[in-house]
């Protein structure tokens, strides 16, 4: 109220003033024209971009710092294992460039013009692809494959590293070249994603060098305790399908086999090939086929939530499970699904605690299924997804 | 009585500190979305030994070369029987 009163009265006494006031009152209206009005209008979108590219160049920076770091570390555990085996002729010049090769290899995909028997084709593409990586790193260390297979999903991970840092690096430099906000804010729309992303993949790298096993080796472990705490008379079989274990057990009187890629290297195994083996070459008779694997969880849901369900539970490109599908229904076998539910991160880094307990009550669940839909002595099949690094049989 | 002049002064004092305000704000909301940097966090690798015949079991700190079902050095103080690796886990949860 007294400031109020001091305006109306000085407001009164300013008419009385000459000169000096109506200056000063038309500049500070100017003034806060400029300011709010004029300003904001031409220069909006000028300040706008300059916002955005100080994010985006922070990311930027950021990705760099944690590519380097990775690519940094994927070397030195190369040249551990070469100074441990005593290869000759191997020197760190030698493996960064092979590894700088290797992260700007390109996998085309088959065209979708035509897509007849596409599933195939993609399913060789990707064999050869997986072959070809493994091939490149036994040509520079020739050990063990488990190893071999430790470091190609590394190198394949510091890959897909490398593509986000290439696309984010595109968009910025796009958008600074014609001073167009628009092509910013799409990368900026994304940041969430992308370091979400990129955590998650720093993470596995960390992971795979170490040989630990992580959140998508869920699938894999509760195949490993079934095997081991509920199962009489466990026998592997042999075959010829590649990075894959097979082994027939009982349970309670029914007859069930276990499905896993090949531990402890980082596979995924070849699952529908062992199903096609099984089926068709074996002459397995299954009354069901109950696939275990890791899902991505909403933000809100608790990790190592538990559910079950129809269908096959392989996730990836889809060509296992387009093939173990095609079987299912060729056969006419019921599928059943037990999914432990994790959040992406948690799917690609060291597994957790949560993670690790949520297997044992997948365990029960299969348990629970294959006394329902088996009778004593009937066959089911039992397929353990996904990455089975760090976990053997 | 305030004169012309110090009433500019205090309308424009006034105004100014509004803007502060205003970009202190701003940058306080900004903060969120400009500095979060990537960063990874692992948490360190537990190694869980159990013995193949009874529920006896050991944790440790995760070694080179362990995966689950490897046999370890140590033993089982009742069946005298190497342990074996049944989970390598972080008890350190992911970021969140
Ligand atoms: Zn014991």
């Amino acid at each position: 109220m007294l400031a109020l009163h001091a305006l109306m009265v000085s407001l009164q006494e300013a008419t009385r003033q000459t000169s000096n006031y109506y200056l000063y009152n038309w500049l500070w209206w100017l003034f806060l024209i400029f300011a709010f009005f004029i300003f904001p209008l031409v220069f909006g979108d000028y300040y706008q971009l300059l916002r955005l590219s100080g994010t985006i160049n922070r990311l930027l920076s950021d990705l760099g710092r944690v590519l380097n770091q990775s690519f940094t570390s994927v070397v030195n555990t190369i040249e551990n294992i070469v100074r441990k085996n005593n290869i000759q002729n191997v020197t760190r010049k030698d493996i960064e460039s092979k590894i700088k090769d290797l992260i700007e290899y390109v996998l085309i995909q088959p065209t979708e013009l035509e897509t007849q028997g596409i599933v195939n084709k993609l399913k060789h593409i990707i064999t050869l692809y997986n072959k070809e990586l493994e091939d490149a790193i036994r040509r520079l260390i020739p050990v063990d494959k488990h190893v071999i297979q430790n470091i190609v999903s590394s190198v394949e991970a510091l890959r897909s590293l490398n593509l986000i840092y290439k696309i984010v690096m595109h968009y910025y430099r796009l958008g600074m070249k014609y001073r167009n906000f628009y092509i910013l804010l799409q990368i900026y729309m994304v940041i969430p994603q992308i370091k979400e992303a990129v955590n998650a993949i720093s993470g596995a790298i960390n992971a795979f060098i170490k040989g630990q096993p992580i959140g998508d080796s869920a699938g894999p472990l509760t195949a490993f305790k079934f095997l081991r705490e509920k199962c009489e008379s466990v026998e592997p079989l042999s075959h010829s399908v590649e990075d894959t274990y097979i082994a027939r057990c009982r349970y309670k009187g029914r007859i069930v086999y276990v499905i896993k890629a090949l531990g402890p290297g980082s596979s995924t195994g070849r699952l529908d090939d062992a199903v096609t083996y099984l089926i068709e070459h074996c002459g397995v008779k299954p009354r069901a086929i109950i696939t275990v694997d890791a899902a991505l969880k909403l933000e809100g849901e608790k990790t190592g939530t538990i559910t079950e369900g129809i269908g096959v539970a392989i996730g990836g490109i889809g060509v296992e499970k387009f093939n173990i599908e095609t079987l299912a229904t060729k056969y006419r076998i019921p599928i059943y699904a037990v999914l432990i539910k994790m959040s992406m991160p948690e799917a690609l880094t060291l597994m957790t605690k949560d993670i690790a307990e949520a297997t044992n009550k997948a365990v029960e669940r299969v348990c629970k299924i294959i006394e329902q839909v088996a009778k004593e002595g009937e066959e089911v099949l039992f397929i353990g997804v996904g990455n089975t690094i760090g976990v053997a049989q | 009585m305030i004169s012309v002049t110090e009433l500019y002064a205090l309308f424009m004092a006034l105004s100014l500190s509004l803007m502060m305000i205003l970009i202190f704000v701003t940058y306080m909301f900004m903060r969120k979305t400009m500095f979060v940097s990537i960063e990874t966090v692992t948490g360190k690798a537990i190694t869980v030994l159990k013995c193949p015949y009874c529920s006896y079991t050991i944790r440790r700190v995760f070694r080179e070369g362990d995966h689950v079902g490897a046999v370890a050095q140590e033993k089982c103080p009742i069946h005298d029987a190497n342990l074996i690796v049944s989970e390598i886990y972080t008890e350190t949860p992911s970021s969140e």
